[in-house]
C-alpha cells in the first residue's frame, strides 16, 4: 500500500474509517514511519483541540450567569417584554395604517402630545397640561415616591461605584466597614438636605395653600395644591405648582410656577418664570417675565422693568415692558415696549395706543399678517422679515455636506461603539417578534424617560439624576439609529466575523441605507421615528444584557 | 468536564437540578453552533423547555447529556436553516466534494500548546459556518460521523471532507496570526 494521505489519516484518528481500509491502514502504519509519524502529530492535535473547545471559558461573563440561573417559567421579566411587545405591536400597527400626511404620533396619549416636534403650539400647550396634571393630581404622592426613589438612586449609585473601584483592592471586613461608614454619612447629607432653607408645602389636590395678608414666609416657599394664593411676603422664591396660583401679595425673590391659571398682580422683586395655561399678569416686576402659555396677557397696570418673553398661543401687551418684548406665537401689542420687538410666528398686530422704543422686527411667513395701525410709535427700524423661498434643500450643496458630516461622525461613533461595547456589534433581531418588542421598549423609553425626569426634576434633590436621564435619553435617541445601521449593515453582508474592516465596511453600509430610507418622501419621517424606536430599544435591551452579565459574573 | 458517564437520572427527579448540572455545557454547545453568546441564551432555554416537554422519548438507558445534546444539535441546526443562510452554510460545490489535498498546512501540535484556549475558540468563531458546525459537533459533541451526516442531511463522505478541511482552515488561521504576533 501506497502512503497514506492526510485525509485518510485524519479520519482514522477520528476512529471513523470502515472497516476495510482500518485494518489496511493499521498494517501499513506498522510498517511506515513517516506515516506512524504523521498519524501522532494528528492524534495529538485533535487531542488539543477537544480540550480547547471543551474547557469552560472563564472569561465570558454570560457563564457564570447562566451558571446560577434556575429554569425560567415566566419571570416577571417576561410578563413586562410581553407588555413592550404588546404596547410595541399596537402603535406600530397603528403607525403603519396612518397616512403619512397625518401622521401625528397617533398613539401618544393626549397628556404627551408635546412630544410630537411637528407641532409647537400643541408641545407647548400639553407641557403646560402635563405639568399641571401632575401638580393637580396627587402630586404630594409623585414628590414623595420621587424624592425617595432619587436619594435611595444616589446611595446606590455612590456605593455602587464605590464598591467597583475598591473592591479588588480590600477584604470584606474593610468593605463592610466602608460601606458603614458612607451609609451614615449619606444618612446625614440626605437628613440635612430636606431642611434646606426653604419652607415645603404640600396639600391635598382638592385643598389651597394660603398666604394671608399680613404674613410672612422667611424662607422660598415650595407650594403645591389645588390652589396657591399669595396675599402676604415671600421673602424667598416662590416655587408653586397648582391649578390656579394667584399672587396679590409681595415676592422679594423669584417666582418659578405651572399651573392651569396664574395671576399675578402682587409685586416681584426678581424674575417670573410662569408655564401655564394662562397667565394673567398685572403687578410689579422688578426683572424679566418669560411665560410658557397658550395665552399671556400683560395687563393694563403692568410694569416689568426688565425684558418680557411669551412662548406661545397668543400674547397681549397692554402694560409696560421696559426693555424688549420677544414674542413667539401671536402677539398683539397696546401698550409701552422701552426698546426693541422681536417677534417670530404668524400674525402680529400693533394698535394705535402702542409705543416701541427701538426695532420693531418680525419674522413672518408674509407681509400681510404684520398690522402695523396708523397712530402706532416706533422709534427704530421697521422691519418685515420673510422667509426666503430657496431652492429645495436637496438641490443645496450645504444640504449634502451636512449629511455627509453627520454620517461621517456617526460613522465613527458606531466604530467606538463597537470597540468599546462589544455586545452592540451582535445586537440583532431573530424575528418579528422581536423587532416589535424593541420597538415597544423603545417607545416606553420614548415616552417615560422625559416624564420620570420632570417628576425627579421638581423634587430639587433629584435634579443632577434628572439632567443624567436627560441627557441619557438624547443619547439614546441619537445612538439608536447607528445600532440599526450596525445591524443591517452585518446582517446584509451575512457577516459574523469581528474583523475590523468588515466592521467597517457593515456600519458603513447601514449608515448609508438609513440615510436613503430617511429621506425618501412622505414615508421617510415616519421610518425615521421607527427607526428611532426599533434602535432605542434594542440599545436598551443590550445596555441591560450587559448590565446583568456583569452582575452575574460579579458573584 | 461534565463526566458522559453519569448514572441515568430518572425524570422524575427535580428538574431544577438536572438543569443547573447541564445548563453551562447545552450553553456552550449552543454558542459554539451559533456563533452567539445572545442566541445561545434564547437556544438553551429553549432547549430545556423542549426536553422538559418531550420527557417520555428519553431513554434511560443513555445519559441525559446526550439527550439534552441531541435537542440541542437539532434545535440549533434548525435555527441555522432558518437564518436563511441554508443554501450557503450546506450547499457545496463540486470542488469542495473531491477528497481534499494532502498539501495544507500541517498539525500544529506545537503552535497549539504554546497557544491559549481563547486563541483557538476565537479562530473557531471565525470560521464560515459549514466548517464550524461539523467540527463542533465532533469534537465537542463527540458525535460520530454517520450521526454528523444524518443531523446536517448530508452524506458521510462529505462530512469527513468538511472535518478535515475545518482543520486545515483552522491551521491557516492560526499561523496566520502566529506570523501577525510575531511581526509586532
Amino acid at each position: 500500500m501506497e502512503c497514506l494521505t492526510e485525509f485518510t489519516c485524519s479520519v482514522f484518528i477520528d476512529g471513523e474509517l470502515p472497516e476495510q481500509e482500518l485494518r489496511e491502514v493499521e498494517e501499513h502504519l506498522a510498517a511506515c514511519p513517516d506515516c506512524r509519524q504523521m498519524a501522532a502529530g494528528l492524534r495529538e492535535e485533535s487531542r488539543l483541540l477537544v480540550h480547547y473547545i471543551q474547557e469552560i471559558d472563564l472569561t465570558e461573563p454570560a457563564q457564570a450567569m447562566t451558571a446560577v440561573a434556575a429554569p425560567r417559567q415566566a419571570r416577571p421579566a417576561d410578563v413586562a417584554k410581553f407588555g413592550a411587545l404588546l404596547v410595541g405591536g399596537s402603535a406600530l400597527i397603528k403607525l403603519a395604517t396612518s397616512s403619512p400626511e397625518n401622521f401625528v404620533l397617533p398613539s401618544i396619549p393626549v397628556n404627551l402630545d408635546w412630544l410630537d416636534p411637528s407641532n409647537l403650539t400643541g408641545r407647548l400647550n400639553l407641557l403646560i397640561g402635563t405639568i399641571v396634571f401632575v401638580a393637580g393630581e396627587g402630586v404630594s404622592r409623585m414628590l414623595n415616591a420621587a424624592s425617595d426613589l432619587s436619594v435611595l438612586a444616589m446611595y446606590v449609585l455612590i456605593i455602587a461605584g464605590v464598591v467597583t473601584m475598591v473592591r479588588r483592592s480590600i477584604g470584606k471586613g474593610a468593605m463592610a466597614a466602608l460601606i458603614g461608614a458612607l451609609g451614615a454619612i449619606l444618612l446625614m447629607v440626605a437628613g440635612s438636605s430636606s431642611s434646606y432653607a426653604m419652607d415645603v408645602r404640600h396639600v391635598g389636590e382638592h385643598e389651597v395653600v394660603t398666604i394671608p395678608a399680613g404674613q410672612t414666609v422667611d424662607d422660598s416657599l415650595f407650594a403645591t395644591g389645588d390652589a396657591v394664593i399669595v396675599d402676604g411676603t415671600i421673602n424667598g422664591d416662590l416655587i408653586a405648582f397648582a391649578r390656579q396660583v394667584t399672587v396679590h401679595g409681595t415676592v422679594k425673590g423669584n417666582i418659578i410656577t405651572g399651573a392651569q391659571n396664574i395671576d399675578i398682580d402682587g409685586v416681584v422683586e426678581g424674575s417670573i418664570i410662569a408655564a401655564a395655561q394662562s397667565i394673567q399678569f398685572n403687578g410689579q416686576v422688578a426683572r424679566n417675565v418669560v411665560g410658557i402659555s397658550q395665552s399671556v396677557t400683560i395687563g393694563k397696570d403692568a410694569n416689568v422693568a426688565g425684558d418680557a418673553a411669551a412662548f406661545g398661543n397668543e400674547a397681549h401687551i397692554n402694560g409696560t415692558v421696559a426693555r424688549s418684548f420677544y414674542g413667539f406665537g401671536l402677539a398683539d401689542i397696546a401698550g409701552h415696549v422701552g426698546r426693541n420687538v422681536v417677534f417670530r410666528g404668524a400674525t402680529i398686530s400693533v394698535y394705535p395706543s402702542a409705543r416701541i422704543g427701538g426695532d420693531f422686527t418680525a419674522y413672518v411667513p408674509d407681509q400681510k399678517v404684520v398690522h402695523v395701525e396708523p397712530g402706532a410709535t416706533i422709534s427704530g427700524k421697521q422691519t418685515v422679515e420673510l422667509p426666503k423661498p430657496g431652492p429645495s434643500r436637496y438641490a443645496t450643496l450645504k444640504y449634502y455636506f451636512a449629511e455627509l458630516l453627520y454620517v461621517a461622525a456617526a460613522f465613527v461613533t458606531g466604530m467606538i461603539l463597537m470597540l468599546v461595547f462589544p455586545g452592540l456589534r451582535r445586537v440583532g433581531f431573530s424575528d418579528v417578534i422581536s423587532v416589535l418588542k424593541s420597538g415597544g421598549i423603545g417607545f416606553l423609553i420614548l415616552v417615560a424617560t422625559p416624564i420620570a425626569a420632570c417628576i425627579v426634576a421638581i423634587t430639587l434633590i433629584g435634579l443632577p439624576i434628572a439632567i443624567v436621564g436627560f441627557v441619557a435619553w438624547m443619547l439614546g435617541i441619537y445612538l439608536a439609529k447607528i445600532i440599526i445601521a450596525i445591524f443591517v449593515g452585518r446582517t446584509l453582508l451575512a457577516s459574523q466575523t469581528d474583523r475590523m474592516t468588515s466592521m467597517a465596511l457593515g456600519l458603513l453600509v447601514g449608515l448609508a441605507l438609513i440615510f436613503i430610507v430617511i429621506n425618501l418622501p412622505f414615508v421617510g419621517g415616519l421610518m425615521h421615528f421607527i427607526l428611532v424606536l426599533i434602535g432605542l430599544g434594542a440599545l436598551a435591551t443590550s445596555v441591560f444584557k450587559s448590565f446583568q452579565a456583569s452582575r452575574g459574573f460579579g458573584k | 468536564m461534565i463526566a458522559q458517564a453519569e448514572a441515568p437520572i430518572p425524570m422524575e427527579q427535580d428538574f431544577a437540578a438536572i438543569y443547573q448540572e447541564q445548563h453551562g455545557r447545552i450553553f456552550r454547545l449552543c454558542r459554539y453552533l451559533l456563533n452567539s453568546a445572545d442566541a445561545a441564551e434564547d437556544a438553551a432555554h429553549e432547549v430545556f423547555l423542549r426536553a422538559q416537554k418531550r420527557e417520555s422519548t428519553y431513554d434511560p438507558s443513555l445519559p441525559i447529556s446526550s439527550w439534552l445534546s441531541g435537542i440541542a444539535t437539532n434545535h440549533c441546526i434548525d435555527l441555522l436553516r432558518r437564518r436563511g443562510t441554508e443554501r450557503r452554510v450546506f450547499h457545496l460545490d463540486s470542488a469542495e466534494m473531491a477528497e481534499p489535498p494532502s498539501r495544507g498546512p500541517s498539525p500544529l501540535t506545537e503552535m497549539l500548546v504554546s497557544e491559549r484556549g481563547n486563541g483557538v475558540r476565537g479562530a473557531l468563531s471565525r470560521l464560515a459556518e459549514k466548517y464550524r458546525v461539523p467540527l463542533v459537533l465532533v469534537y465537542y459533541n463527540e458525535m460520530t460521523y454517520d450521526e454528523i451526516a444524518s443531523a446536517l442531511g448530508l452524506n458521510r463522505n462529505l462530512v469527513a471532507t468538511l472535518i478535515f478541511r475545518a482543520k486545515q482552515q483552522l491551521r491557516l488561521m492560526l499561523q496566520k496570526e502566529k506570523h501577525r504576533g510575531m511581526s509586532h
